[in-house]
């Protein structure tokens, strides 16, 4: 705000970087100026370099990297190369993804004041900089509270307060809402959006949630192979670049893509809600037809899964669980929603017998597994675990998914059966000699589910499987655990995503405090809004717009996701 | 029996009190038990550290462990004592003879000493005493709020200026962000061991699966480890860590009128004790 108003905040000129002993250079030819009060939104597939990009800011790479970096970076107009990373700190903020490891002290006041401390500021400076980074993010009243007590999203909001304190004038985050709930994620993107408005400090965001930041970026970056492909206004890019957007996995707002397929102008205010509802409400025909519903009985409805008077108490005594009882079908495919601590983790973690009951029971296919060990439950019950690197036990792709197999004591032929078709599903033949920490993280998730998949369960249950990953991955993950439903398996996942949950589920639980609070097909849950939202549920954007279009009278069906809009009006032409 | 040494958070005047109090209070505490030599005394002691249990309230289930933790560690010393204390003049009745074969002579005979057990029962005062004032210590004091006294046990300000005397800074960080680390890496070793039974892993069998276990608990353990050390580094770099060697702090530990009274009560309570044990009271005579 207050130093060499100028020049731009950050240059980056003709800069090409490549890691140690990696031939191949992370980012080619990069140029990119970002201006005061700007806010960069900037996306790419895995691995498209956008983390290396953002760190060569700050003076991580290359002087914690190591590697060849050629170009220049100028920070406030002024090469850093040798600069000291504390100095840059002070112009430059960086929060990354896991707040676990960007904190440092016992409570939040004390964790805000390490860096200034560090910097050997004065006294009163500091606590003025506590002060005012503890009301940006809405802290006062936790000041002494301790961290480790602390929720996902309050912890990530302590780290931002750590930078805000360092007062720079450049904010970088690297995918700051990749663990946190949907209630996390707002209060931290509330943050940067006053942090951009407010004290006008230029914002750099690598972010795969594009529905909820699209709204406050001015510019959107696209990084593909290490280069920039696609540079410009945030509406410019996804009308006109949709495509090229979706071939780098990036799915733009659904907005956006409403707004396309009407053919509304490109401007700014083809992007909002209004403009888009009062767009449709005049050209959309009404029609009973042109969808086709898919949520169809399951031809054999035997149930699978029975889950009776189900409680469970924890040892401090508080109930994670209060009398769950539902009937899962053979062939059903089940999203479990709701927020951190409405006791979805806890309820999956029965289902494999992780958590046993406190009273009540559950049977696999008509029989009580409370008698059972967790082996034996697991051959019918399969467990994906949110972070792929915590099951992955041994260093060669094709041991560790004999890993199960062995305990479930086949013999040779077996194991060597089921290991190949179960590397020849998930696409991971090429790789069966490989180091698994050697995979990219999309595919050390596909070897965790091929190997709860070679042990041939009929039930599989995914907890959160698509966190930090861009929407091209997600599709076709769970387009590949699609392809399971439909030969017979019985899949459960729980997710955050309202966009996903409304794309695969044909079925929702709702669960709220331990209890079980909706139920039913994945339609007629989302249509019921105000329910949903004492839960901070929000559905997916097309079916707000068409729930609000029927409530002005017009008669349309509730839709789930933009493909069915898209088949809608093909039916119905406008 | 886990929880008997860990935290809790509670907002009792013994939580609020400066960690470095007490830990002067544990460190007096254990000296006497170790300069007192007569049995009241011990025991008196070992009831001066209750009053501190009122005041913290603690669980049912806490109370109870604490209770069988010190009925072992009697029970241990008082037969230990009775079967292997030379002092005493005749032995309560015999166990095994100096006469049995092989282990009568090897052992001179194993007898019940009377005296013997008053001795270990007395020995396990001391015992009990310092574990109370400890349970005390660490149940009201986080270990990093400990580091932070440890890293500036003396903070003088002279024409101005800080001069911090105790544990070197980076030390001190070091040990308290792996403190406050600690927690995350047990979630995620329960999240490995968890992920290892979904994939049909019996861990109920002997010694040999529970070491397979441990092997392959190893490698996600050592890889989430060293991901999250370097992203501690960095994220510590970009918040100046080490930046300059006048590094400022803003908590000055000062200590309270509370501190001051409790400080001045362990300071003539110890001193007092010592004396005690100089004049005739003590475990040794004094020459």
């Amino acid at each position: 705000m207050n130093k060499n108003n100028k020049y731009s905040i950050a240059n980056v000129e003709h800069v090409t970087f490549s890691y140690p002993q990696i031939d191949s250079p992370s980012l080619t030819d990069i140029n990119l100026d970002i201006e005061r009060g700007e806010f960069v939104l900037l996306v790419g597939p895995s691995g498209c370099g956008k983390s290396t990009l953002v760190r060569t800011l700050n003076g991580l790479i290359p002087t914690l990297s190591g590697g060849k970096l050629d170009g220049r970076v100028l920070i406030n107009g002024k090469d850093i190369k040798g600069e000291k990373i504390h100095k840059l700190a002070l112009k430059v903020g960086m929060v990354f993804q896991n707040p676990d490891t960007q904190l440092f002290s016992l409570t939040i006041g004390e964790d805000i004041a390490f860096g200034p401390e560090n910097l050997g500021l004065p006294k009163q400076d500091i606590i003025d900089r506590t002060d005012h980074a503890l009301d940006v993010t809405g802290l006062e009243h936790l000041r002494d509270n301790f961290i480790f007590l602390l929720s996902g999203g309050e912890k990530q909001r302590t780290a931002i307060g750590g930078i805000i304190a360092m007062d720079p004038d450049l904010f970088i985050l690297d995918e700051p809402t990749s663990d946190l709930d949907p209630v996390g994620t707002k209060d931290v993107l509330d943050i940067i959006k006053q942090l951009n408005k407010e004290k006008n400090i230029s914002i750099i965001l690598i972010e795969h949630k594009i529905d909820e930041v699209v709204k406050l970026a001015s510019r959107v970056v696209l990084m593909e192979n290490g280069k920039i492909t696609l540079d410009g206004d945030p509406c410019e890019i996804f009308s006109n670049h949709e495509d090229q957007m979706k071939k780098a996995g990036i799915y733009p707002p659904q907005l956006s893509e409403i707004s396309n397929i009407l053919n509304l102008n490109n401007n700014k205010k083809a992007m909002t809600y209004k403009t888009v509802f009062e767009r449709m409400m005049k050209v959309l025909p009404e029609s009973d037809n042109g969808l086709q519903v898919n949520n169809i009985k399951p031809v054999n409805a035997r149930p699978h899964l029975e889950i009776k008077e189900l409680y469970h108490q924890f040892e401090s005594g508080t109930y994670g669980l209060k009398n769950i009882n539902l009937q899962i079908n053979h062939g059903e495919f089940i999203a479990l929603i709701g927020h951190n601590g409405s006791g979805k983790t806890t309820l999956s973690h029965h289902l494999i017998g992780l958590l046993r009951p406190t009273q009540g029971k559950i049977l696999i296919n008509g029989t009580d597994i409370s008698d059972l060990s967790i082996p034996k439950v697991a051959q019918e019950v399969g467990f994906l675990f949110q972070n792929p690197d915590n099951q992955i036990f041994t260093d060669r792709v094709d041991e560790e998914i004999k890993f199960g197999l062995k305990n479930m004591g086949l013999n040779d032929k077996e194991i060597v059966k089921r290991v190949n078709s179960a590397l020849g599903m998930m696409e991971l033949t090429e790789y069966k000699n490989r180091h698994p920490h050697a995979l990219s993280r999309g595919q050390r998730q596909r070897l965790a589910v091929a190997s709860i998949l070679a042990m041939e369960p009929n039930i599989i249950v995914l907890d959160e499987p698509t966190t930090g990953q861009d929407r091209a991955h997600v599709n076709k993950f769970l387009g590949q655990i699609g392809e399971l439903n439909k030969l017979g398996k019985t899949i459960i996942f729980i997710t955050h995503d309202m966009n996903i949950a409304a794309k695969y589920s044909k079925r929702m639980i709702v669960m709220k405090t331990g209890e079980v609070f909706l139920d039913g097909p994945t339609r007629d849950i989302f249509s019921r809004t105000k329910d949903l939202y004492t839960t901070h549920i929000e559905p997916p954007v097309i079916t707000r717009l068409t729930l609000d279009l029927r409530k002005k009278g017009k008669n349309i069906p509730v839709m789930l996701t933009v493909d069915e809009l898209r088949s809608y009006i093909s039916a119905n032409p406008i | 029996m886990r929880g008997l040494f860990r935290y809790e958070q509670k907002d009792t005047f013994v939580h609020n009190l400066d960690p470095r109090v007490k830990l002067l209070y544990l460190i007096g505490i254990s000296i006497l038990t170790i300069v007192f030599g007569v049995p009241w005394l011990l025991i008196l002691l070992f009831f001066s550290t209750l009053p501190f249990w009122y005041f913290l309230r603690p669980s049912k289930s806490k109370l109870k462990s604490m209770f069988w933790l010190f009925a072992i560690l009697s029970l241990s010393f008082i037969i230990s004592q009775s079967l292997f204390y030379y002092w005493a003049d005749d032995p309560l009745f015999c166990i095994i003879p100096h006469e049995f074969p092989i282990i009568g002579p090897l052992t001179n005979g194993v007898y019940v000493y009377i005296d013997g057990a008053i001795y270990g029962l007395i020995q396990s005062f001391r015992f009990m005493t310092t574990i109370s004032a400890a349970m005390i210590f660490v149940s009201t004091t986080h270990p990093s709020q400990l580091i932070t006294a440890l890293g500036q046990f003396f903070n003088i300000k002279i024409k101005n200026k800080q001069y911090v005397i105790g544990l070197p800074y980076e030390i001190a960080f070091m040990v308290s962000s792996a403190v406050s680390f600690a927690p995350v890496m047990i979630e995620e070793c329960y999240g490995i061991i968890n992920a290892m039974r979904a994939r049909g892993l019996d861990l109920k069998g002997g010694i040999r699966t529970k070491l397979r276990a441990i092997k392959h608990l190893f490698l996600p353990l050592i890889v989430n480890i060293l991901r999250s050390g370097r992203q501690i580094a960095i994220a510590a770099d970009a918040r100046g860590f080490r930046a300059t060697k006048n590094r400022s702090y803003v908590k000055e530990l000062k200590l309270n009128n509370n501190d001051y009274v409790f400080l001045t009560i362990v300071i003539i309570f110890t001193g007092f004790g010592i004396y005690l044990s100089l004049v005739g009271y003590g475990s040794t005579p004094p020459i």
